[in-house]
């Protein structure tokens, strides 16, 4: 009976019987005292056996007296012949067999209950057919629909076969059951429980317990007879109180509840709870106390520690950062924790039992649309469900968008009695998701756009990379993306940075600075310092690489340009004709005071005759040169200081040597010279300046010569002009008035006498006049402007020609005369003289033509006249420009010589040329050309 | 021909010559019949500011045009005519610059001292009574001095 779960449901010790039979059957033959044992088949026989005639008896009677007799039976009662055979069925075994008995009649047994072979009621009408001895049994029989009957056989040999009769107890049967299943449940509780019970004889102070009450003091029954003993089990600490608490129940009534702890064998306590009821006699004398007793230790000890665990709960349920409401079937709030107070607005007081929805006002985050409550949602599940995205008002308006977390409260049978709802406060969550995001996207953003190469490596070998770091190698971003980084490495430099990124997934190394060369789409090398930190994950496993990637290939290149530029001008310092020196200046106070010489290329040394100074001070190479030379100090200092660069040239007196110095300063406190020695320009310099001095001087003196004579010529001039002409005046005056006052009294002779005279002055006044102008020509200075020369050569004509008769006579042609710049006077007087020429040479013919044209030839512009008049021979053509020099006589034409010799220099003094060409007889054409004015 | 008394003309002339062709000129037309000659530079202040030989005559009586040479001995005619133009009661009175020739550089200076006219002295004895004749008949005749 230790396995209380079977308890109810089958009989104690019997055996699975793996079908829709079963059966339990006994031999039970008349002697066999074992059947006795049980109660209720002993009871069940002596019933049977007192209410029917035996049917060995019935056996004698007459057929149907006995037949009438069976027929009328309450047990049932049925024959089978030797052939298993239904013989006979009376009506109570009709009635137990649940199957009409005109089925049954004349058929087998086997044939009426599928199955029956196998049971034992079968193997015994076997036995008894066999036998002939008379056999018993309860038999548990299932009927075809299933259900139990339980029926007392007794099997008798008959001479037609047997006679099986039965008792249906199944009633009895199912009361028996019943009966000990209350029982065993009793026991059982009792057991499970603990309780036991006690009676306590106050009279003869003895006890009596049941087993479990003897049990519960881990005694034998007289170890705790009696009271003394009993108490004597009890914990030395609770023993008096015990004790007073029973005295108090026997002398004043009281009731009697108390725990207390006993001893146990193995030294260790067990708490016992008892309760007892006091029974007096008729007096109201106490007689004795009946009462229960049970093993409280677990639950007392589940009761400190529930004690412990809900007050854990409560501090659990304020500390935590979480609301929590609890709310009852009836969706009222029970309790609430101070976070889902401060959430909600409400304090728990104020909330308790009013309705959830009151408490919470739920919107829609997306649509800010009234929610439906989480409580309803979860009280209509029946399950844990999750809410996210919403926003919690609160009482006071705020708003918190939160997450709910709703879990319905169970009762042991499965009813729902509550939900609990946990509110997560999301505002913080939302405040660092957003921080995450922005700091992500700033990263990205950083990542992408950094002007550097970046690139993300993951342990794998993939390669997330920016943007500059694909330029960097010809591609987009795009395109490498997820390509592996060795794959994008130069293969000489594959292992190189392998063993860098091994190292640091070792954590050998936290982050790896290295050179490295990456392929270019187009092929070539890309040499690059990469720069990596390996960023683990938060349980420090390797997450990926995160490296910087900078093109060096311009420093690399750079570098060997400078070595190479290093190299070339140090080669150019050494060989350079400057002398050149490299000094830190050495100062007192603020006054240069001495320098050191740090380097110093060979010509220095040449230029100056100064050997082996580096290292030493200029006051020891060449001493006395501070006081000597302190304009030097001075510049030197000064570029030193200022960072200024100075050029001079200067007499160092020291060495007795001119220089040009260039003094420039490459750091602070130091100054380089570079500089030449100019000692012998310098002299051949001051030889040219005495030179030109001279040469200035006498420039001088001979322009003043000049200028005296032009002075002198000037005056000559004048003289001439004025002192010539007075007489020649006073000549032609006198002899006028002579013939004017004696004319009538001078012969023919004389007349013509003073004629000459007179013509002869006239002519002299002339040729004075035109050397005058001829020379003033050399004086005057020459006043450009533009000059419309057809204009010009037009008014002229115009001007010698005064009468119509002479305008008649000369047919004058003028054509497109391209303008000249020159002194608009002289030019005039070239027109003047060549027209008159003309004009003169031709006065002799008739028809007379003079025409003007002009022609531009290699920028020159030719301006000509030409005549068809007298000519001349081109043997004397030479003479023609020659001062006073004339082809014809005066007598042929009038002329002083001056006029074209006036025409040549004009035209000489604008810088052009003039010549003629001639034929005796057939005219002349004199030509004068001039520089084309530019545009 | 010196008499002291209001003249028509001062001549200033060194050259006889010259001196006596214009005066034949002058009196030909009958022009100016009061002509007085002085033959250097120094006569011609002596006359005009009444000083020397001539600080007997009356300054009121100033003659009506001044023939100036400028080529004068002692004091030169640009002197002369500076000085004329300097004095108060001399300035306003006409000064013809008489010379022998354009080329006189003289003449640009003359002009700027204040000359009225300038006349150049031709070789041509006809041509040099046009010239004195024509002279003589505007500053003379045409020509109204200031009140």
């Amino acid at each position: 009976m230790k396995k209380q779960g079977r308890i109810a449901a089958t009989k104690p010790d019997s055996k699975a019987v793996p079908s829709g039979l079963r059966s339990r059957a006994k031999e039970a033959r008349a002697n066999d005292t074992s059947f006795a044992q049980g109660a209720a088949p002993e009871r069940a026989l002596k019933k049977s056996s007192a209410a029917r005639p035996l049917p060995r008896n019935a056996a004698h009677d007459p057929e149907l007296r006995v037949r009438s007799a069976m027929d009328h039976m309450l047990e049932g009662c049925q024959l089978l012949d030797h052939d298993w055979r239904y013989l006979y069925i009376n009506a109570a075994a009709e009635a137990q067999n649940r199957r009409p008995s005109s089925e049954l009649l004349g058929r087998r047994y086997v044939e009426m209950w599928p199955g029956i072979e196998a049971t034992e009621v079968f193997a015994l009408i076997g036995r008894v057919l066999r036998d002939r001895v008379a056999s018993q049994m309860e038999n548990e029989f299932a009927f075809p629909d299933g259900t139990l009957g339980w029926f007392d056989l007794r099997i008798e040999p008959v001479p037609e076969g047997v006679l099986i009769l039965s008792v249906d107890i199944t009633t009895r049967k199912h009361a028996e059951i019943a009966l000990r299943r209350t029982h065993e449940q009793l026991h059982e509780a009792q057991r499970a429980a603990h309780v036991g019970t006690w009676e306590w004889d106050t009279v003869n102070n003895a006890i009596v317990g049941s087993d479990e009450f003897v049990r519960l003091f881990d005694c034998t029954p007289a170890e705790i007879a009696s009271l003394k003993l009993w108490s004597a089990r009890i914990h030395p600490d609770e023993r008096e109180r015990v004790e007073q608490e029973l005295a108090d129940a026997v002398e004043r009534g009281r009731p009697y509840d108390t725990d207390y702890r006993v001893r146990l064998r193995d030294g260790g306590w067990r708490t016992l709870s008892a309760r007892g009821a006091l029974f007096t006699d008729e007096r109201g004398k106490p007689t004795r106390m009946v009462g229960t007793c049970i093993d409280v230790t677990e639950r007392r000890k589940n009761e400190a520690r529930l004690g412990a665990s809900e007050a854990r709960s409560r501090a659990t349920l304020e500390s935590i950062g979480e609301g929590v409401i609890s709310i009852d079937a009836a969706g009222k709030v029970e309790m609430m924790n101070s976070m889902a107070e401060k959430l909600t607005g409400w304090t728990q007081d104020e909330a308790r039992d009013r309705p959830h929805g009151e408490v919470l006002r739920v919107v829609r985050e997306d649509t800010r649309a009234h929610a439906e409550s989480p409580v309803s949602q979860v009280l209509r599940a029946g399950e844990v469900v999750g809410f996210a995205s919403l926003i919690l008002v609160a009482r006071d308006g705020r708003e918190h968008p939160v997450a709910f977390s709703g879990a319905p409260i169970r009762e042991v049978g499965g009813r729902i009695a509550g939900v609990v709802l946990v509110i997560r406060d999301e505002s913080r969550d939302r405040l660092i998701q957003e921080t995450l995001r922005r700091s992500e996207e700033r990263f990205r953003l950083v990542f992408e756009n950094a002007s550097l190469g970046r690139s993300i490596t993951y342990p794998n070998g993939d390669v997330h990379p920016n943007r500059a770091f694909g330029e960097m190698l010809g591609y987009t971003a795009e395109e490498i993306t997820g390509v592996r980084w060795d794959d994008l490495t130069h293969p000489d430099d594959v292992a190189a940075t392998r063993r860098q990124l091994d190292a640091m997934l070792a954590g050998t190394l936290s982050s790896a600075r290295f050179e490295k060369r990456y392929i270019h789409r187009n092929g070539r090398t890309v040499w690059t310092e990469v720069n990596t930190t390996l960023q683990r994950d938060p349980q420090g496993l390797p997450a990926f690489f995160i490296s910087s990637v900078e093109d060096i290939g311009e420093r690399r290149r750079t570098l060997t340009a400078l070595q190479e530029s290093e190299r070339k001008y140090r080669s150019l310092f050494e060989r350079m004709l400057n002398g050149f020196a490299y000094c830190k200046m050495l100062y007192d106070g603020d006054v240069a005071a001495d320098f050191t010489y740090l380097d110093v290329n060979d010509a220095f040394s040449s230029l100056t005759g100064l050997k082996d100074v580096v290292g030493r001070r200029v006051s020891e190479v060449i001493p006395g040169i501070r006081e000597s030379d302190p304009e030097l100090f001075a510049i030197y200092g000064r570029v030193a200081r200022t960072g200024v660069p100075e050029t001079v040239e200067i007499l160092v007196e020291a060495l007795s040597m001119w220089f040009s110095i260039s003094v420039y300063c490459p750091q602070p406190e130091h100054f380089v010279a570079v500089f030449d020695v100019i000692t012998e320009r310098k002299r051949v310099e001051s030889e040219l300046r005495t030179l030109n001095a001279e040469l200035e001087q006498r420039v001088h003196d001979r322009t003043e010569q000049l200028e005296a004579s032009n002075h002198e010529l000037e005056a000559f001039s004048y003289s001439v002009s004025h002192d010539l002409r007075a007489p020649l005046r006073a000549i032609d005056g006198f002899t006028r008035i002579l013939v004017d006052e004696v004319g009538p009294r001078l012969g023919d002779e004389e007349q013509r006498i003073c004629g000459i005279i007179r013509e002869n002055t006239g002519r002299m006044g002339r040729l004075i006049d035109d050397l005058l102008a001829f020379s003033r020509l050399s004086r005057a200075e020459l006043q450009p402007s533009r000059i419309e020369m057809r204009v010009m050569a037009d008014s002229v004509f115009r001007e010698l020609l005064v009468t119509p008769e002479e305008l008649a006579r000369i047919d004058f042609r003028v054509g497109e005369l391209p303008a000249a710049v020159g002194d608009p006077s002289l030019m005039r007087q070239v027109w003047s003289n060549l027209l008159s020429n003309a004009i003169k040479f031709s006065s002799k013919r008739e028809g007379a033509v003079i025409e003007v044209t002009a022609a531009q030839v290699d920028g020159e512009t030719v301006y000509s006249v030409r005549d068809n008049g007298a000519g001349f021979d081109m043997r004397y053509a030479d003479k023609l420009f020659g001062v006073f020099q004339r082809l014809h006589s005066t007598k042929e034409f009038e002329g002083t010589g001056v006029g074209l010799a006036l025409v040549q220099r004009i035209v000489r003094r604008h810088g052009g040329r003039v010549w003629a060409h001639g034929e005796v007889g057939s005219g002349a054409t004199f030509s004068f050309a001039l520089q084309q004015p530019e545009a | 021909m010196d008499d002291g008394s209001a003249i028509d003309i001062l001549l200033v002339e060194d050259n006889p010559q010259d001196a006596e062709l214009t005066m034949r000129a002058l009196k030909k037309d009958r022009l100016a019949n009061r002509i007085t000659l002085v033959e250097d530079g120094a006569a011609a202040l002596d006359y005009m500011f009444c000083t020397g030989a001539y600080a007997g005559r009356n300054i009121g009586e100033a003659p009506r045009v001044v023939l100036l040479d400028l080529k004068l001995p002692k004091v030169s005619g640009l002197d002369v005519l500076r000085e004329i133009r300097r004095h108060e009661k001399t300035r306003l009175i006409p000064v013809v610059v008489v010379t022998s020739s354009s080329e006189d550089p003289d003449v640009k200076a003359a002009y700027e001292l204040g000359a009225n006219s300038y006349v150049v002295k031709p070789v041509d004895f006809d041509a040099f009574s046009e010239a004195v004749s024509k002279l003589g008949l505007y500053w003379l005749l045409v020509n109204r001095p200031p009140a």
